[in-house]
């Protein structure tokens, strides 16, 4: 019969590294069969069993304490000196994200504190202001995100010499964030808006509304594959207008997602492109504000009228492709740059 | 500047715990120290700090010299370094000193 925790420390073994095999395992399973041994010389069968589970636990306990711990240790030492650019990008991002869904949220909640319909709305008791704050939220954050991102990596980057490895950490921040955007925008954006609306369509109409009266979903309230369908069903029944104003919303949706991807890695390139913080800072800014204010003007809203000559595709591609193809370009002609001596180090400027 | 700064030695309450029973019994095994601290140092956990404060010099090992039971793997022997002791002093200290930072 082989002792308690062999087999284990054999699968570790394989595993870990000598070091980890020599600091955990090795302990863990020794305690674990001296203790097992003694019970059994004094034939405690209870106490042998207690002692085997106890010490399994322990193994898997320390597993999962000692991944957790190398986990979160691994990126730092794997980015060394580059981890202060990137925590720089990371504050600046979350920062300006922030600023950007509490700018977006607020107008909303002060528009609701006029009164409406001859009553006032707002302020509500403490919890009705939280719960419509909440619903505001998804709205205001895919956008938030969308914009935030980009600045806070033009701002987090500025003037500094980002190596390598810091470049393809901000370059999975900015997915990640792409990824986070998509995730509020598709899901809990549709979720929001349509629980904020029942609920001032709730606090105007009063007592009038019956207790299972519920409010139809606009497109803003809709899910992608729930837009899908409905843009399906308007073009069989021939409302072909009608389906452009929501497949433009669904482009839309699309571009909101990428753009801290597309606008983020653009901020990265620029910055690695252009020596002086100031120009870098201001070309992008003036980048992300230009791409901000083409997509409200060719909005579903109709700002620009003109917008409806092109394909709702063709607004939604075009300007993502052109920006793309300008951060390959940066990209391009930063490799052809002489290699920096200090990365990460400031510059000046 | 080329130089990495030296860390700044910190020692947690588990660490000071597993110092003291260590200086207090010359070399003690992962599991008699969690039987020694009374429920304060727990089974799963014990490893990973003992680790830890090896890798900051606070304490070193060694294997048992022979295996307590045939077909068992031998005991790591934990004791604290002269460095470990000046450490649980330094901070023992400094609880003295200013008991509200030591809660």
């Amino acid at each position: 019969m082989t002792a308690p925790g062999t087999r284990l420390q054999r699968l570790a073994s394989r595993i870990c590294s000598t070091k980890t095999m020599t600091r955990l395992i090795d302990p863990v399973i020794a305690d674990l069969q001296f203790e097992y041994g003694e019970a059994r010389r004094q034939k405690r069968t209870w106490r042998c069993r207690w002692l085997r589970l106890a010490g399994y636990i322990a193994f898997w306990q320390v597993c999962v304490f000692h991944l957790a711990g190398t986990a979160a240790s691994a990126p730092i030492e794997w980015l060394g000196r580059d981890v202060r650019v990137v925590g720089r990008v990371l504050a600046t991002s979350v920062l300006a994200a922030s600023l950007v869904t509490a700018l977006f949220v607020l107008p909303p909640l002060l528009q609701l504190s006029r009164y409406t319909g001859g009553r006032l709305v707002l302020p509500a008791d403490a919890s009705q202001l939280i719960a419509l704050m909440l619903s505001l939220i998804p709205q205001a954050l895919g956008i938030g995100l969308a914009i935030g991102l980009p600045c806070g990596v033009l701002i987090g980057l500025r003037g500094r010499m980002a190596g390598p490895r810091a470049c393809a950490a901000v370059a999975g921040l900015v997915l990640a964030g792409a990824l986070a955007t998509w995730f509020t925008v598709n899901t809990l954006m549709p979720a929001g808006n349509q629980a904020f609306r029942e609920r001032v369509w709730r606090q105007i109409g009063g007592q009038q509304i019956g207790a299972g009266a519920t409010l139809n979903r606009g497109p803003n309230e809709l899910s992608l594959s729930e837009l899908s369908a409905r843009i399906d069903a308007m073009r069989r029944a021939g409302a072909r207008a009608d389906s452009a104003v929501l497949l433009r919303s669904f482009y839309m949706r699309w571009v909101v997602s990428a753009a801290p991807l597309v606008l983020g890695l653009f901020a990265m390139f620029l910055c690695s492109q252009v020596k002086s913080s100031r120009t870098s800072l201001a070309i992008g800014l003036a980048v992300i504000a230009g791409y901000v204010a083409l997509y409200v003007v060719i909005s579903p809203a109709h700002y620009w009228p003109g917008a409806d000559s092109f394909t709702p595709l063709a607004n939604a591609l075009v300007p993502n492709v052109a920006l793309v193809l300008l951060a390959i370009l940066l990209r391009l002609r930063s490799r052809h740059r002489p290699p920096d001596i200090d990365a990460g180090v400031p510059r000046s400027g | 500047m080329t130089s990495r700064r030296r860390k700044r030695p910190t020692l947690s309450s588990k660490e000071r715990i597993i110092l003291e029973l260590l200086i207090a019994a010359r070399g003690m095994y992962g599991l008699e120290l969690v039987a020694a601290s009374n429920g304060r140092l727990k089974r799963g956990t014990v490893y990973v700090t003992l680790g830890r404060m090896e890798d900051k010099g606070y304490i070193r090992s060694q294997l048992e010299s022979a295996a307590a039971d045939a077909g068992g793997l031998p005991r790591r022997i934990y004791e604290a370094t002269p460095l470990g002791r000046r450490v649980l002093d330094a901070f023992s200290e400094l609880a003295r000193l200013l008991p509200e930072f030591a809660r």
